[in-house]
């Protein structure tokens, strides 16, 4: 598995939750490295830990101790308002809970992270337009999320997610939520998304259905990563 | 960009919230615009109706109460070569037709003027042989002619100190601008010896008013003056007179601006809740990318919209209310200081600029913390609300040591020696301030003592409804606070008032000790001894004390004077804060020394032992005070003095009023109505008796307080529209929580109860917190704010009255506010709400 020129590695990651009464050593040195364009799926107990690490490398939370290099640079020293920046740019998130903005229309939802990435509207229709159709929701672009079913919501989420082309796309349980069908129909999705060739996906999940999708699996248990036998 | 469209439709999205949070603004603004408007155009038609005869008159030349001699003018004119001077008469008269109607009459000299000033130039056409040829000549404004009715030519009868006259309407001028004919809206000009005639001064003169080019000028007129004239800057007279309104007017202000904070803390309140029910939107965008600074300039761009759109509604609202309350305002400066007409709204850039700047200000404060909020989100989806709710519960106590900061500002800026009013009102909002951050604590402990009570009468419900009030103690800490604030400016305002007014009316009784009180109509006037001696002369009559009210004007001000001819026991009367009747007699009647007021104290820093400074009619002299005394007449503050004192150093015998006290067993009310029909008929002179003028002494005080009851309503007005609607919103955000309890077979009904009961319970203990800031706000408002703008100390009377209306007013506000919510989520089907979450 080594790889020259890993997208993003983790080393000795710890995190540690300062608890009410005692600390809570959530990761206990993690190391990890992920390539361009692989899926991986991180496979846990609830409670072992998957939200924290996808956190971690999303540049959400910062390790306790240890080092996160996205393509060479450590996203563990970079301020808050920087890692806003890379978060924008090369992150992209999809969680259990759809997370679409409310008071904006599926067509606007889309355009948000092309919006915040400065790229110019009538590019930032086209794309979206594209993505829409390729997920064949072109009709509810207008509509407001909460007139979507749960695995629509769920697809434009991934369609947001992966909008700006970004370099690493981050799955927080994305089919927790959904049903069956529903769930390959967005397993699809994670898989064949529009310019997938660049972009790695890691999902955290605890479903079968998921891992079976993966590339790689990685099981998260007593604060380590481990890989499964393939 | 897209997430000001996010903001945009969070606004739209909850209509009710933002109208409602605007509405607050708006009226906030519109009070301090309305105030500042009506204070503004009291100003201007002041300055106006001073400059209107000033015209390029650099000085003037003021004698004592009496005027000046008219033979200085000739003197000035004729011995010592001025030219340049012009002698102007000015008395008061009422209209015999409408004896509501006062005018001002103007005497002039019509060949001396080549003056340029407003009167002149209005009734320019009319030239002065239209005032010389005729006897009894007068001049109106065309407008005025026509609102007396008066055909030109035409006859007007009016009383004055000089008793009841025709003056002959000879020609009706037209002013040059609307200004000037505002100015002009009451007055009738006449030559010098009509006006002295109709006023009562003969030989008389007001003033002279002088062009005097360079300090030589000035120092020659200086040495020609009798002792008993002074001369001093045109520009100082209008100060002077400006400086008398200016408490009142500040007052007016602070209370604007009181409602102006209460509208803020409604923003707060609206703004806070908001980013705390998106807490989890906010937690998304950050993890797209959106940076801290974008959230805090979104939601502060938000609270701007509200803003904005609150003080251009404010703007409208306040120019109309200004109209509303400047008759209002107008009535009190004629009542209590001076003669001032004004009829019109000037409505002027500065101050619609001032509410503006005030509005968007407040707003960006209020919004400060929201906004801060918002931007400290952390990019976290794991995000629960009951992280929330513990954290705002373990805030509680860090929250209310932090008012220690704000309360000990207010304390020391209360206690600020020196006692700057500024810093009163300061220390006042900071009060407010620290209060609000103690309120989560208090809120809490109401609960507590509540629980029980709630409990054993609704059972689970109550139960339920306290836990309710605790778990959401997040939103509702905001929001009680916001409340009790709103509902103590209430509280405090109208303890005050009823405690003045109590005050006042307690002063009347212990002064005014006649049965019966005769003046010359409305002060326009002067009795004749006659009269007196004849009402004297009665065999029902005990004693008589006259009085006189006058005033010294000064370069350095105007000095109110009281003279009175009592006796020892009348003197009596006087209630004294330093020295005391007994020891203060001798020296009073001896002519020794003076009694001041109150206020005359406070406001020239004097007291038992110092001296006033009078200008006599054989130069200035020193009285010795003798004592202090309780006032409530005057808020500028007088100076009373014996007549016989008085017409030592001044020649002026003329009479205001007289008191007259009768036998025991007299029957006051029969008497009266003799005296009315036998001796003052025709007379002009005006009978009260002890009751009637008690009344009318309250209506007046009514009268001063009728801006500030309007203000307080609308401060209440502003505080239950925002309190309803954060209490609205934050039921409606439970919509899920209650759906489960329906699914798990509570019934519409008693969703209702809890979500009443609870809304309830939060203006119950927004009401119990806003008493004790009621009560600290009106002790400091008769303690500080009062004591420094008027000086006059006032008893505290609590009545339960206020206490009851504010605790009132918050459990009404808190049910209404839960009934709609609790309706609108008893009709949902708990399935829809379940799955819409
Ligand atoms: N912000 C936090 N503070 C304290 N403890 C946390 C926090 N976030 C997560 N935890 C704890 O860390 C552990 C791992 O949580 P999480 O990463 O959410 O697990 P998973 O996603 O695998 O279910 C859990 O026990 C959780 O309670
Ligand atoms: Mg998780």
């Amino acid at each position: 598995m080594a790889d020259a020129d890993p997208i993003i590695a983790l080393s000795d990651v710890h995190k540690i939750y300062p608890d009410a009464q005692r600390e809570r050593t959530v990761l206990r040195g993690i190391n990890a490295r992920f390539r361009s364009g692989e899926f991986v799926a991180i496979l846990g107990r609830s409670g072992s830990g998957k939200s924290t690490l996808l956190n971690l490398l999303g540049g959400i939370d910062l390790p306790s101790r240890g080092d996160i290099l996205f393509r060479g640079m450590n996203i563990s020293t970079l301020d808050e308002r920087r890692r806003t920046l890379f978060r924008r740019e090369h992150i992209g998130f999809v969680f259990q809970f759809f997370n679409l903005i409310p008071t904006l229309t599926v067509f606007e939802n889309l355009a948000f992270t092309l919006d915040l990435n400065g790229i110019d509207r009538a590019r930032a229709q086209q794309r979206v337009a594209e993505l829409l159709s390729q997920l064949g929701l072109s009709d509810r672009a207008d509509a407001f999320p909460d007139r979507l079913s749960g695995g629509e919501q769920q697809r434009i989420a991934v369609a947001r997610a992966v909008a700006h082309k970004p370099s690493l796309v981050l799955a927080d349980e994305p089919t927790g939520n959904l049903d069956r069908d529903t769930e390959h129909q967005v397993l699809a999705l994670l898989r064949a998304m529009p310019g997938r060739d660049y972009t790695t996906v890691i999902a955290a999940t605890h479903s079968p259905e998921v891992a079976s999708c993966a590339d790689r699996i990685l099981h998260l248990q007593d604060g380590a990563l481990a890989e499964a036998a393939s | 960009m897209m997430l000001a469209r996010v903001s945009l439709r969070n606004l739209l999205r909850h209509p009710w919230q933002s109208i409602l949070s605007m509405v607050g603004i708006a009226l906030g603004v519109a009070v301090v615009i309305a105030i500042d408007l009506t204070n503004d155009s009291a100003r201007r038609a002041f300055k106006l109706s001073n400059e209107m005869v000033a015209g390029q008159a650099t000085h003037h030349i003021i004698g004592g109460p009496a005027g000046l001699d008219e033979t200085l003018y000739r003197d000035l004119r004729v011995e010592h070569g001025l030219r340049q001077l012009w002698p102007v008469v000015e008395g008061t008269v009422r209209l015999v037709a409408h004896d509501a109607e006062r005018l001002s009459v103007i005497g002039i000299d019509p060949l001396a003027q080549t003056d340029n000033s407003a009167i002149y130039r209005a009734t320019r056409d009319l030239s002065a042989t239209e005032l010389l040829s005729t006897d009894n000549a007068a001049l109106l404004t065309d407008a005025t002619a026509r609102r007396l009715g008066l055909a030109i030519p035409g006859e007007l009868k009016v009383r004055g100190a000089g008793g009841l006259h025709r003056l002959r309407v000879t020609a009706a001028g037209k002013p040059g601008s609307a200004l000037e004919e505002q100015a002009l809206r009451a007055v009738v000009l006449t030559d010098i010896a009509t006006a002295q005639v109709v006023t009562g001064r003969l030989g008389r003169l007001t003033r002279i008013d002088l062009e005097l080019a360079g300090p030589e000028a000035v120092a020659r007129v200086r040495r020609l003056l009798p002792p008993e004239a002074e001369l001093a800057g045109s520009a100082s007279r209008g100060n002077a007179l400006r400086q008398m309104t200016r408490a009142f007017e500040i007052n007016l202000t602070a209370l604007s601006l009181l409602a102006l904070v209460v509208g803020m803390f409604l923003i707060y309140n609206t703004m806070t809740v908001s980013v705390l029910q998106r807490h989890a939107q906010i937690a998304t965008l950050r993890t797209l990318g959106v940076g801290d600074r974008e959230l805090f300039l979104a939601v502060g761009g938000e609270a701007l919209a509200l803003g904005v759109l609150g003080v251009l509604a404010g703007i409208a609202l306040g120019i109309s209310l200004s109209h509303q309350l400047l008759g209002l305002v107008a009535q009190t400066i004629n009542d209590l200081y001076f003669r001032l007409d004004v009829q019109k709204v000037s409505i002027s850039a500065l101050s619609l600029a001032k509410g503006v700047a005030l509005g968007i200000g407040a707003t960006v404060l209020a919004a400060l913390a929201p906004a801060l909020e918002a931007s400290r989100v952390p990019p976290q989806i794991t995000y629960t609300r009951s992280g929330q709710e513990s954290a705002a519960r373990s805030s509680v106590g860090r929250l209310a040591r932090w008012a220690l900061a704000p309360s000990a500002a207010a304390a020391v800026l209360l206690a600020l020696p020196g006692g700057n009013l500024y810093a009163g009102f300061a220390g006042l909002f900071f009060a407010i301030f620290g209060f609000a951050l103690l309120a989560p604590a208090l809120l809490l402990l109401i609960v507590r003592i509540t629980h029980r009570g709630l409990s054993r009468a609704l059972g689970l419900i109550g139960r339920m409804a306290g836990r309710g009030v605790t778990e959401s103690l997040s939103r509702t800490r905001v929001t009680v606070a916001a409340l009790a604030v709103a509902v103590s400016a209430t509280v405090g305002v109208g303890i005050m008032i009823t405690s003045f007014r109590a005050t006042v009316e307690h002063w009347l009784v212990n002064y005014l000790r006649a049965d019966l009180y005769v003046s010359a109509s409305g002060g326009a006037g002067n009795v004749d001894p006659g009269v007196i001696r004849r009402v004297a002369a009665l065999p029902e009559v005990a004693s008589i004390t006259t009085a006189r009210w006058t005033k010294l004007d000064g370069a350095a001000g105007r000095t109110q004077l009281f003279v009175l001819d009592a006796d020892a026991a009348a003197f009596a009367n006087f209630q004294f804060k330093h020295g005391d009747a007994a020891g203060a007699w001798p020296r009073f009647k001896s002519g020794e020394a003076v009694i001041v007021s109150e206020p005359y104290a406070y406001h020239n820093r004097r007291g038992v032992g110092d001296t006033v400074v009078l200008r006599t009619d054989s130069g200035t002299r020193e009285f010795a005070i003798a004592g202090v005394f309780y006032d409530y007449g005057s808020d500028r503050g007088v100076v009373a003095l014996h007549r016989d004192t008085y017409q030592r150093h001044w020649a002026d015998a003329a009479i205001s009023s007289f008191a007259v006290y009768l036998d025991p067993g007299v029957d006051a009310e029969r008497f009266a109505a003799a005296l009315e029909r036998d001796v003052l008929a025709g007379s002009g002179l005006t009978l009260r008796s002890n009751r009637q003028l008690r009344a009318l002494s309250m209506d007046i005080f009514d009268r001063t307080f009728a801006v500030t009851q309007v203000l307080r309503v609308l401060t209440v007005v502003i505080a239950v529209i925002g309190i309803f609607s954060a209490l609205m919103s934050i039921q409606l955000e439970r919509g899920r929580e209650f759906a489960v309890l329906r699914a798990n077979g509570f019934t519409p009904r008693q969703l209702w109860a809890l979500v009443t009961t609870e809304t309830g319970l939060l203006g119950l203990a927004a009401g119990v917190l806003a008493l004790p800031l009621g009560l600290f706000l009106a002790l400091a408002l008769i303690f500080i704010i009062n004591q420094r703008s008027f000086g006059w100390t006032m008893q505290v009377w609590l009545t339960p009255e206020h206490f009851v209306l504010g605790l009132a007013l918050a459990v009404g506000a808190g049910l209404l506010a839960g009934l709609y919510p609790a309706l609108r989520l008893a009709r949902t089907p708990p399935s829809f709400a379940l799955r819409h979450e």
